[in-house]
């Protein structure tokens, strides 16, 4: 079975299958179909188990993936799952959503040059499916240590954080605002790309583990982190809340009816399932012309849902070129695919409505690339006297998100930094003893895997902490 | 799946489409402060709706909602009775009302809106307030919670529009008879109703200068300040309802905007009620 490398690199890259353009952007259903068996196990073998591991350090939570694939291409999907699953307990969410481009996939020897590099997020995801029905977790839990940790959050970094520290035995619960579990993966990101019943599983699991959730619960509201310290006996605490504060232009019209944040056209579509109205009861406004500005992930995945929910024109505004957008490179070839108009080195400059209050058109500047700023992009630059009209009757803006302050304006002992990131030492304690913090709330809105990544150390650090700093009473 | 049910613990109508219920929500209870609101979701495929917290118990663990019953949500929660359970109940959410000593405190609510007013009128008298409260509707079956506002304010005035009960006139009239009224004068004017009633409370004492607090009721997602849904405008300023509110300063807000806002799903709305409508029909059969 062994191969020689020559053989080795004489094999192309499989292509993941998906479903055809012109019948997946009609409906919900996810997009990429999954490796079948057999060209996983092709896949796997155009790895070279390089020993430099480069591979390894481009993978956040440093996934060992040479291993994998060897495991993988010997067709041991058991082991591959053991080796993935110790380093990432939710492959099958970043399998599918990492920006593995610029992570794993970047560095892989087989890239370099002329190279395509061994699709690893995609052999991830296969593994994870697989053991998703397969795979037996022997979660052996240890006798209960007696410390009371609470989560704040339920997106990746609180879901990771209270896995781990189940496994060490600790008594978790994790507190969530919505009625339903999973952060950004529930509410934002849609179905077409990661399924709700993979995080549904994900969260099973916790429960299996003797993981409480309490939904609906506020913290800074129905509780405030005082009082979940001082009165509800806990005795380390987590934040994962998240950077859930929409972020607007603040250009003219932008109250008009059919203007939305790209979080509430996304929440009322994926959590509240608005694109089953009236089988479901939020409703949602659909637009024959819509408009959505920005060039991220949040910006793709609002304008392809709006070509899903009917839409005849679905335009992506953004103000830089196309090699500046930072969205997932394969959300923006799916995009086009999907026949999403992309309108680039374009900048709107104001929203403009008809005489009932409804938006009627998006008024754009047009840019061109000038000096390289700060971060090495080379800056927009508006075009004078180049302003042209949209037409438009929903506009959604998708320009990455802020602090959301409820939390933290009831917990003054926290100390932020000057965006409204909470502040936090090398260990993930934020200034207030005792409380924790990672993802999104500290880095400002990054990746699904950085949050992981965050909760897996900082659960660790968290142990440490109740160990040395907390005694409990005999 | 472990969900938590919310079981309603008692239930009963105060007008053919306006009903009260006590609900088990011992989370929400136990923080929960007056001007605060829930947000609840009635099942699996529910839409998730505002409501004040008219009255709360910590001690005992529920709270009480006053509701109206105007489209799909509203109906299928007012056909609940004691016993039935609802899925989700979130809260308490909002900001509590900044309770003062003003000496002469005006509450006024028009229809639900005395269900936000009720708890206030009951804080701003135990704060020390000499409480007036003016509770209007259309005629006298949409006059809500007079006799409870009685046990809990110094004055209280019904008005309706065809003078079926009490003051002939609407809810402004009685506020700019108060007003005029110098033996005991206004120090501060709280108001909850439908948008253009607001409107009517705060151009009557804008000009006095009179502190005029409103409780606004655009539509809501969330509730948590992350969806920008729920936005207004306030003084020029763009304000999230949901966390920065309900209440603001009524002679700032932009209620024309507000109004029209609201109207934005009227046709999902419609359709949504027509279609419970026909089902109904068709199950009866
Ligand atoms: C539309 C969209 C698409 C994205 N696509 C990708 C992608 O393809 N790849 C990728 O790597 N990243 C992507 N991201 C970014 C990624 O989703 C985030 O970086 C990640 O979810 C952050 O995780 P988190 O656990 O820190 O917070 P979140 O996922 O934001 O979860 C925070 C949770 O905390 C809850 N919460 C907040 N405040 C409170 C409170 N006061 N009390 C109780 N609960 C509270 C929230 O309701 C939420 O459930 C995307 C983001 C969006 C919005
Ligand atoms: C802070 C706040 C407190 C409120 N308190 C009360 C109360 O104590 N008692 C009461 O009866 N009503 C209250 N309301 C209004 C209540 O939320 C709406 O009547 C309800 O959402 C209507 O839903 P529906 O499905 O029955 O009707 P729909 O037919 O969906 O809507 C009817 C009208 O209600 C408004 N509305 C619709 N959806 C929402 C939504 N998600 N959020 C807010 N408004 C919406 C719109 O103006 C719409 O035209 C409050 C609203 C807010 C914002
Ligand atoms: S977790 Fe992300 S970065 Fe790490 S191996 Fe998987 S896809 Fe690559
Ligand atoms: S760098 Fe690429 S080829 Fe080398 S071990 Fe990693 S995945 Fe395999
Ligand atoms: S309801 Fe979403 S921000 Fe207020």
């Amino acid at each position: 079975m062994s191969m020689t490398a020559k053989e080795r690199m004489a094999i192309d890259r499989q292509h993941m299958p998906e479903r055809e353009a012109g019948v997946r952007n009609c409906d919900f259903n996810e997009v990429n179909i999954g490796f079948p068996e057999q060209l996983a196990l092709i896949e796997a073998s155009r790895c070279l188990q390089c020993k430099a591991g480069k591979c390894i350090e481009g993978c956040p939570v440093g996934i060992n993936i040479p291993e994998f694939m060897k495991y993988v291409e010997a067709g041991d999907f058991n082991k591959a799952a053991e080796v993935l699953l110790s380093a990432n307990a939710l492959p099958g969410i970043t399998g599918r959503v990492c920006p593995q481009e610029e992570q794993c996939e970047q560095v892989c020897i087989r890239g370099k040059g002329k190279g395509v590099p061994v699709a690893v997020g995609h052999l991830e995801r296969f593994i994870a499916d697989w053991a998703r029905e397969n795979y037996d977790v022997k979660q052996i839990i240890p006798p209960p240590t007696g410390y009371k940790v609470g989560i704040v959050g339920s997106g990746p970094a609180g879901l990771t954080a209270a896995g781990e520290l189940a496994k060490m035995g600790h008594d978790v619960t994790i507190f969530e605002a919505l009625h339903k579990p999973g952060g950004v993966l529930v509410y934002g990101i849609p179905e077409f790309r990661l399924p709700n019943k993979i995080i549904e599983s994900e969260v099973d699991r916790l429960r299996e583990m003797g993981v409480k959730i309490i939904c609906n619960a506020v913290i800074g509201r129905t509780f405030t982190v005082g009082d979940l310290m001082d009165e509800e006996g806990f005795h380390a605490l987590f934040l994962g809340i998240g950077a859930g504060l929409p972020v607007f232009m603040n250009i003219p019209g932008e109250n008009l009816k059919g203007v939305y944040s790209a979080n509430e056209y996304l929440t009322r579509v994926n959590l509240m399932g608005a694109y089953q109205f009236p089988e479901c009861d939020t409703p949602v406004i659909k637009g024959k012309n819509v408009a959505v500005i920005g060039g991220g992930n949040v910006a793709m995945d609002a304008v392809r849902t709006s070509k899903r929910l009917g839409a005849k024109a679905s335009n992506l505004i953004y103000r830089r070129s196309r090699a500046e957008m930072p969205a997932r490179k394969e959300e923006v070839k799916h995009a086009e695919e999907e026949g999403i108009v992309f309108n680039l080195l374009c900048n709107p400059k104001r929203i403009l409505g008809n005489d009932k209050g409804w938006v009627k058109g998006l008024e754009c500047l047009r840019m061109e690339l000038g000096e390289p700023d700060a971060s090495g992009r080379r800056r927009p630059v508006p075009i004078e006297g180049s302003e042209f009209v949209v037409e438009a009757d929903v506009v959604i803006e998708a320009l990455g998100a802020g602090a959301n302050p409820l939390l933290t304006s009831t917990t003054p002992d926290i100390k932020l930094n000057k965006w409204g990131y909470i502040e936090i030492d090398e260990t993930g304690m934020t200034t207030k003893p005792g409380v924790f913090a990672g993802g999104d709330i500290t880095r400002g809105a990054a990746t699904v895997i950085l949050a992981m990544g965050d909760g897996k150390s900082v659960a660790a650090a968290m142990n440490r902490y109740l160990k040395e700093k907390v005694t409990l009473p005999a | 799946m472990g969900h938590r049910m919310f079981k309603i613990l008692d239930a009963k109508q105060l007008a053919s489409d306006v009903k009260w219920f006590r609900i088990d929500a011992p989370l929400v209870a136990k923080h929960r402060q007056p001007g605060q609101f829930i947000i609840l979701r009635l099942s699996e495929t529910g839409e998730r709706i505002p409501l004040t917290i008219a009255h709360s118990d910590n001690q005992q663990g529920f709270i009480e909602i006053i509701v109206k019953a105007i489209g799909k949500t509203t109906i299928e929660l007012c056909k609940k009775e004691k016993g039935d359970s609802i899925s989700d109940v979130m809260g308490p959410l909002g900001e509590p009302t900044e309770i003062e000593k003003v000496g002469h405190a005006v509450v006024v609510g028009g229809g639900v809106g005395t269900a936000v007013i009720y708890p206030l009128a009951r804080a701003l008298r135990e704060a020390g307030n000499y409480v007036s409260a003016i509770t209007g509707g259309r005629t006298k079956e949409l006059v809500v919670l007079e006799d409870d506002l009685k046990a809990v304010s110094d004055a209280v005035y019904a008005t309706t529009d065809d003078g079926s009960h009490g003051f002939k006139g609407t809810v402004a009239d009685k506020l700019r008879e108060l007003l005029a009224d110098k033996e005991r004068p206004v120090g501060a004017v709280y108001c909850a109703g439908p948008v253009p009633m607001m409107r009517a409370i705060a151009d009557l004492t804008r000009e006095s200068g009179i502190k005029t607090i409103v409780s606004l009721n655009p539509i809501m997602v969330d509730g948590t300040g992350m969806c920008g849904g729920c936005r207004v405008s306030v003084g020029g300023k763009t304000k999230f309802a949901c966390v920065d509110g309900p209440e603001f300063d009524g002679h700032e807000v932009d209620f024309d905007e507000l109004w029209d806002r609201l109207s934005a799903y009227r046709d999902q709305e419609k359709a949504a009620v027509d279609r419970m409508q026909h089902e109904c029909k068709c199950a009866a059969k």
